[in-house]
């Protein structure tokens, strides 16, 4: 039986660049505190090896830095790293794959690592198992790198396991597909007892014996089982294969959609349904329609919530500000501010009006300022 | 002190003034003050300006301030304290407000049932007067007294306009009791001005965007992204060339590779280097063999050369033989006449010789007669020559005895005529001196002799004429002095004086006497005619001197000598000449035979020796050639030379071609195109090699360069920077939209207020004009919302700056305005009342009276005091006056 890690999609050295420096740093940080994680699991479950299928650097360019953290990271598994350049780290003339190896080239105690960079068979287990590699030399390739495995003669009664990075044909949405194709029924074709995948950022079986591991911990907003590593275990040649999803991740990507028609505490109670706050990023979406009384209270809870969660983003052009008499009267009672905020009002009321937008908000300062000079 | 008049009627009425040591007040007291219009008149400097002076300290100025102002209440006597005493109405309540300042200040309010002492009376003025004390400062006219900074007017103040300044807050406040709600009261005017701190965090008053904005900043700081993106992006565009290069480099060296091109070519190189040795080695063959050929054919062409120069030497020896035996014949035949000429010319020789011989007589005869003819001339003119030489020579010594004479003492006429005058005078001064002198006469006895002064005998014979003193020594007798006189003396002088000139004269010129002078001067005429007579001669004697002449007859005499003896009478010339001109001519005939005689000969000589020559010469050719023909034939046999000729022709045949052979094999391997096949490899390998030098030189530069980018974490950088360009968009977003929401509440209360205040003004317009209508009738003021500042009066359809107006009308406006005002704050609820000091004075007696009608309709509503200096003005008001 042949025990395997299955990972994909590091994308070590990721910027962050819409984050502050403080998040940034720790989303950064956490790209190498998940490696370390894979090392220990691939230990702890007496992985033959673990396969990285594609992507494990954000970029050919990443600091060296970057590099030997993450291969400090990985020292925690002595086992065979098979490392596959993906579109983000294609094995360009010069690419991290190049550095790699003058790097590994200096003293010190490194991972051991088999860069597959060349779609030549590798063999592990003395020959019990047939790695087939589809390295991306090239950041996008239009034809399928995998078209080789069919042909590939591996040793009898070997384990033909494929590791690629791409798209598979016909099983993803259509906007994934466009570049690095792969054939869906590449693994029947090949004979490939399981074809390892990466580029897709959720975990997913997305063909027979076919399967995408996803990146181990989340780097974005969509909910498609991101933050999970795969151990796959085959008895042997033609052996369907077993395939158990691992959470690996740390950091919860949340998108997330609330419409407070008047009622601001439905954001409250969105909130306080996640488990770890601190550890999540929300991507928050408002609608409806809130007086100017909520959406100043509505404005405080935000601002707490953003002290809570890891990060908040909030898109609120769909809520809207429908100021009613009582805000009016909280304003002011009388006067010229009256007549103000009535022409505001009217303003913030109509869709054609250009200033709408800001009509809404300066009816939210008069709010403020008037509760900051001690309104009610 | 205090006294309470009166009773409540209008809001607030000032019913009593006391002031004591205030300024320059002493003590004055106006105890009644009504309600409704009051008069309080007082002579310039009588200090009805300090009296509201202190109206104000009491109401408004804190009784322990030590200010500057307050200092200035202390009385000006400098004693006691400035104290003010106020009776006051407010509602139904009436006050008694009591303050002193500076020494032991003190403050009191009292009213019926109750009383306030100190700090508390100040705070109770406040909240009863509605104004607000200043925090450390002197109270301000017009921000800290309320509507009492505006109704109570100093001197001078009236014609300036309301003049409400920055107390327009106070008058607002005020009037919104008036006009209810409209201006949105404080806390409109709080929400505005937050407003305006909104929109002053973007803009600036202009309404343009301000440089710290925070809009600004970020937009700056989305510059600076923007820039920073910039320049990542080239060097990541640069990268990407770079690795897109390499990767070119690499495909390019690949594809060198994989074709194994450099062995190829390589191979080539060699193939061609081959089959250059090949085709090297064919053309040293064909080099050899052209020798072998070369050298057949020199042996050939020698063999035959040999054969034809013998056949060529047996031709030329017959002809040499032919021209040897011509030679001899004409040789022969040559020295037969060269003997005969040779004969010819010695009798020649003979013959002239003879004739030389004739010619040699002739000319010795003719040399002798051309002998005796020289000599005969010669002795002809040596003799003349002596007899011209014997002249000359007795006239030269004639003319130097003559030139002797003539030069010894010469007297000329002149000297002669000097002469004969200072005789003359020498004459004439005697006579006059004989005539005038004593004449001595001694006559001493015999033995004794006279001497004179220097011991000289004197003669006794004849008398002594004495010129001058004189003393003479008389033997036997002694010394005698005589002294003549009657001018004798003088006389003498003069006679004695022309007498030395007399004989300076002749001395000179030689002679003894006058006479003897003048025969000397005919003498040296005489003289000198004989001498120019003689000079003559000897020219025509001697033309070129004598010296000449004597010189001419030594060399005469000297050819003379030098001529042969001869003796005997000359022969006949013409015929020694003759005989000699005959004996020539036979000679040179005789000379002009032997001389061709000669020439013949000579031309045999020269022939005969051409002859010998080319005898000689013919003879030596036909010797060599005999020999060489027989050194030939000994060398090698006619025989033998033709077969050693048919030899070579066999052998250069057989080496021409093998030549040829060799030659078809070069043109066979192509030489032209194995060198240009050669030079191609040559280059081809060359340029391989270079190419794939500088692939991989280029390939090692750009890896060095990659590595080092490549490690800048440059994707990351613009990746980075790009979502910061994003963070800081939405902020730029959310920003925008913050700032146009801040102006557009902003310019919404604005333009509501100002919509409010227009209303607002309303009121105060329609309070006003029944007041301006008693000044100006048919007339309306604006007023600036804003400042409520009178801006201009519309009279006649005309708009008029209220400021361009004359003193008159604006002080005449200016307090009918507040007049209005006060009776708007009063119909307000609001405490006001009107106090004007001199506020009239630039009014003339037509608008006064209207003006009184304005005051009398005020003080229907408001109580009005009118402090001036010209009672009469205000009397036809018809109430009391209160004077100073």
């Amino acid at each position: 039986m042949i025990r395997i890690l299955h990972t994909a999609d590091w994308q070590v050295g990721k910027p962050f660049g819409s984050f502050g420096p403080d998040q940034r740093g720790e989303l950064r940080a956490e790209r190498f505190a998940v490696v370390a994680r894979i090392a220990a699991l691939a230990k702890a479950r007496g992985c033959h090896a673990v396969l990285v299928a594609g992507d494990a650097f954000d970029d050919n360019t990443i600091s060296d830095r970057e590099i030997v953290r993450t291969l400090e990271a990985m020292s925690g598994f002595s086992g065979p790293w098979i490392l596959l350049p993906g579109n983000h780290d294609s094995a360009l003339a010069v690419s991290v794959w190049s550095r790699i190896a003058v790097l590994t080239s200096q003293p010190g105690k490194w991972p051991q690592l088999i860069i597959a960079d060349k779609p030549d068979i590798i063999e592990l287990q003395d020959g019990q198992v047939a790695v087939l590699p589809a390295p991306l030399v090239r950041r996008h390739e239009v034809s399928d790198l995998t078209q080789w495995f069919d042909d590939a003669q591996t040793r009898p009664g070997a384990v033909r396991i494929g590791l690629a990075h791409g798209a598979v044909l016909g099983r993803l949405p259509e906007k994934a597909e466009s570049l690095n194709p792969i054939s869906d029924t590449r693994a029947v074709s090949a004979q490939l007892d399981y074809l390892a995948l990466g580029d897709w950022h959720g975990f997913v079986e997305i063909a027979p014996r076919t399967v995408y591991s996803g990146t181990p911990e989340p780097d974005r907003y969509p909910a498609n089982r991101p933050g999970h590593v795969v151990i796959v275990e085959i008895d042997g040649p033609g052996a369907t294969p077993r395939i158990d999803a691992q959470a690996t991740g740390r950091f919860v990507w949340k998108n997330m959609a609330l419409s407070l028609n008047g009622d601001i505490a439905v954001l409250d109670d969105a909130m306080a349904q996640l488990p770890q706050p601190a550890d999540t990023l929300i991507n928050l979406a408002l609608s409806g329609s809130v007086n100017l009384r909520e959406r100043v209270a509505l404005e405080e809870r935000l601002k707490y919530w953003h002290s809570r969660l890891f990060d908040l983003r909030v898109k609120d052009d769909d809520l809207l500000d429908a100021p009613d008499e009582d805000d009016l009267a909280g304003i002011d009672v009388a006067g010229f501010v009256r007549e103000a905020i009535e022409l505001l009002r009217a303003k913030a009321a109509d869709p054609s009006d250009p200033q709408r937008e800001a009509a809404s908000m300066a009816l939210r300062m008069a709010y403020v300022e008037h509760r900051r000079l001690g309104g009610s | 002190m205090l006294n309470i008049v009166g009773s409540a009627g209008p809001e607030m009425q000032l019913l009593s003034l006391s002031v004591l040591g205030f300024g320059a007040l002493g003590d004055v007291t106006l105890p009644e003050l009504q309600p409704g219009l009051n008069v309080i008149a007082g002579s310039n400097e009588a200090g009805k300006s300090t009296l509201l002076t202190a109206l104000r300290a009491a109401f408004f100025h804190r009784h322990r301030s030590t200010t500057g102002v307050v200092k200035s209440f202390a009385p000006y006597n400098g004693t006691g304290r400035p104290e003010v005493t106020v009776g006051f109405s407010l509602g139904q309540q009436t006050y008694v407000l009591r303050k002193a300042f500076l020494q032991k200040a003190e403050a009191e309010l009292s009213w019926n049932g109750g009383s306030l002492r100190g700090d508390a009376v100040e705070d109770k003025l406040a909240e009863l007067l509605g104004f607000a004390h200043p925090k450390n400062t002197e109270p301000k006219l017009l921000e800290h007294q309320g509507t009492f900074g505006l109704l109570w007017v100093e001197q001078g103040r009236s014609p300036l306009g309301l003049d409400v300044g920055l107390g327009k807050n106070a008058l607002t406040s005020s009037l919104e009791g008036e006009v209810g709600q409209i201006l949105g009261g404080e806390r409109g005017r709080a929400i505005l001005g937050a407003a305006k701190a909104l929109q002053d965090r973007f803009f600036t008053a202009a309404l343009r965007q301000k440089a710290d904005s925070p809009l600004r900043l970020a937009e700056d700081e989305l510059a600076a992204f923007n820039d920073e993106l910039k320049v990542l992006r080239e060097r990541h565009s640069l990268y990407e060339q770079r690795l897109e290069r390499l990767e070119q480099r690499r495909l390019t060296l690949a594809g060198y590779k994989k074709n194994d091109q450099e062995r190829k070519e390589r191979e080539a190189l060699e193939a061609a280097r081959q089959a250059a040795d090949s085709i090297a080695r064919l053309q040293d063959g064909v080099r050899e063999s052209e020798f072998h050929a070369s050298a057949a054919e020199l042996a050939l062409k020698q063999h035959v050369e040999s054969l034809t120069q013998r056949t060529k030497l047996r031709e030329e020896l017959e002809q040499a033989k032919r021209a040897w035996q011509a030679a001899s014949d004409a040789l022969a035949e040559l020295q037969e006449k060269h003997g005969q000429a040779t004969a010819d010319c010695e009798a020649k020789d003979a013959e002239v010789n003879s004739a030389r011989d004739v010619v040699d007589k002739a000319e010795q005869a003719v040399e002798a007669a051309q002998n005796r003819q020289q000599q005969i001339a010669l002795e002809k003119d040596v003799a003349s020559l002596r007899q011209r030489s014997k002249d000359a020579g007795a006239i030269v010594e004639h003319l130097q005895e003559l030139k002797r004479s003539a030069t010894a003492r010469p007297v000329n006429a002149a000297m002669l005529k000097e002469i004969e005058q200072a005789w003359s005078a020498l004459r004439e001064a005697q006579i006059r001196m004989s005539a005038a002198v004593p004449i001595a006469q001694f006559l001493p006895q015999a033995g004794n002799e006279v001497r004179d002064e220097e011991g000289a005998l004197v003669a006794i014979d004849d008398g002594l004429p004495i010129g001058r003193q004189r003393t003479f020594f008389l033997q036997g007798f002694g010394q005698l002095l005589i002294r003549p006189g009657g001018g004798a003396d003088e006389h003498s002088r003069r006679a004695e004086a022309a007498r030395h000139e007399w004989q300076e004269l002749i001395f000179k010129a030689g002679v003894a006497s006058v006479e003897d002078a003048r025969q000397r001067v005919l003498d040296q005429e005489t003289t000198a005619r004989s001498l120019a007579a003689r000079q003559a001669d000897l020219l025509r004697i001697a033309p070129d001197g004598i010296d000449a002449l004597r010189h001419a007859l030594t060399v005469a005499e000297g050819q003379l000598a030098a001529l042969p003896v001869l003796e005997g009478p000359a022969e006949d010339w013409q015929t020694v000449q003759d005989a000699r001109r005959s004996a020539r001519e036979n000679w040179a005939s005789k000379e002009a035979a032997r001389d061709g005689a000669r020439r013949s000969l000579s031309g045999y000589n020269e022939k005969l020796i051409r002859a010998k020559a080319d005898h000689e010469h013919r003879l030596d050719i036909k010797s060599d050639l005999q020999q060489r023909l027989e050194q030939s034939l000994a060398v090698m046999s006619d025989a033998e030379l033709e077969k050693a000729v048919a030899l070579a022709q066999r052998n250069e045949q057989e080496k021409r071609a093998i030549h040829q052979a060799q030659c078809r094999a070069v043109d066979n391997a192509d030489p032209e195109a194995n060198r240009l096949e050669l030079q191609r490899a040559e280059r081809a390998v060359a340029q391989l090699a270079k190419t794939l030098d500088d692939l991989l030189r280029d390939i090692h530069s750009l890896e060095g360069e990659l590595r080092v980018e490549g490690a800048s974490a440059l994707g990351e950088s613009i990746t980075r920077v790009e979502g910061e360009i994003q963070t800081v968009c939405a902020r730029i977003d959310r920003l925008r939209l913050e700032a146009e929401a801040a102006r557009l509440l902003h310019s919404t209360l604005q333009d509501c207020q100002k919509a409010a205040r227009d209303h607002w003004l309303a009121p105060i317009k329609s309070t006003v004009t029944p007041y301006l209508r008693l000044i100006q009738p048919d007339s309306a003021l604006d007023f600036n919302d804003q400042t409520l500042e009178i801006l201009s009066l519309h009279r006649g359809g005309v708009e008029e700056d209220f400021h361009r107006l004359s003193v008159g009308a604006r002080e005449q406006i200016a307090v009918v305005t507040r007049l209005a005002m006060a009776e708007l704050l009063v119909k307000a609820g609001n405490p006001a009342s009107v106090i004007l000091d001199d506020a009239l004075v630039n009014t003339d007696e037509v608008r006064l009276a209207r003006m009184h009608l304005a005051l009398m309709k005020a003080a229907q509503t408001v109580q009005v005091i009118i402090l001036t200096c010209r009672e009469r003005d205000f009397a036809p008001l018809g109430v009391p006056i209160h004077r100073l």
